[in-house]
């Protein structure tokens, strides 16, 4: 269900209001770099697709439905921005010379000489996980998007992402676990 | 629709830093996204499409209608009655 205020910032959006996508950024435009930083690894090319997304936003404002969810529509299109950079990654024979999908750390959190604090841990199994299982975690868990926005978002069936919010919960918890164990192995 | 909200692991995962854009950039982007929305182009105009499909689709369905005319003609009732005669 849509809050009557994002359906008002839906249609003053849809009329092209700057207004409206002033205050539609300053309540997202953290929240989808966010997103797109813990997806890439990389703060340079989240900046980049960060931009695309809402130069997208402008440019596709005049067709959204009046029912549009903004949330789930803004982080569909931020997921799509970095599946498109993928997809163009993967074709990129450059990467050869320097490694496109090699993460840098997405905060300072993360580094290794912190991996004894819960959040860099937790950071840095988030980080480690597959990109399906991450998109999911980080639409629940770090944003706090609903179940029918996150399906919405992925475009799969609820049935279908409560299976994969499953199994990405599962191999988050065991990514976890085995990097707890081995932690206390070197300790001892 | 899922048990999402009593889940410590989904609830932990909130407590995680949210990184910022710098302040620069998230004012360039704000930048650009406004001039792309002053500049952005009306949605093309719908009417050509839908009036070529509206003839497609009105010149099947008479297509359909003689056929089954023509059909009616051939294997008709009257046909097969003076066929026996």
């Amino acid at each position: 269900m849509t809050p009557p205020d994002d359906r008002m910032l839906v249609a003053r959006l849809r009329e092209g209001d700057a207004a409206a996508l002033r205050a539609v950024y300053e309540r997202f435009a953290d929240r989808i770099f966010g997103f797109l930083l813990r997806l890439t690894g990389r703060r340079d090319v989240a900046e980049d697709l960060h931009q695309e997304t809402w130069l997208s936003v402008s440019k596709h404002a005049g067709r959204l439905a009046e029912d549009t969810d903004l949330a789930a529509w803004l982080f569909t299109i931020a997921r799509n921005k970095h599946r498109s950079w993928r997809r163009w990654a993967a074709l990129d024979f450059t990467r050869f010379g320097t490694d496109l999908f090699a993460s840098e750390p997405p905060s300072p959190a993360a580094s290794a000489s912190d991996a004894r604090d819960d959040l860099a841990a937790l950071e840095a199994a988030l980080t480690s996980l597959p990109a399906a299982h991450r998109e999911v975690l980080l639409l629940v868990g770090v944003e706090g998007l609903e179940g029918k926005q996150a399906a919405d978002v992925l475009g799969i069936q609820p049935e279908a992402f409560r299976q994969r919010l499953s199994r990405a919960r599962a191999a988050l918890a065991d990514k976890l676990e085995r990097d707890e164990r081995r932690g206390a192995a070197v300790v001892r | 629709m899922t048990p999402i909200d009593d889940d410590p692991l989904l609830d932990k995962l909130r407590t995680l830093p949210r990184p910022k854009l710098d302040a620069p950039r998230r004012a360039a982007t704000l930048r650009a996204a406004e001039k792309a929305l002053a500049t952005r182009t009306p949605p093309p105009r719908r009417w050509p499409e839908l009036a070529l499909a509206s003839v497609l689709v009105a010149s099947a369905m008479l297509y359909a209608v003689q056929s089954m005319g023509q059909i009616g003609r051939i294997y008709g009732p009257n046909v097969v009655a003076s066929a026996d005669r």
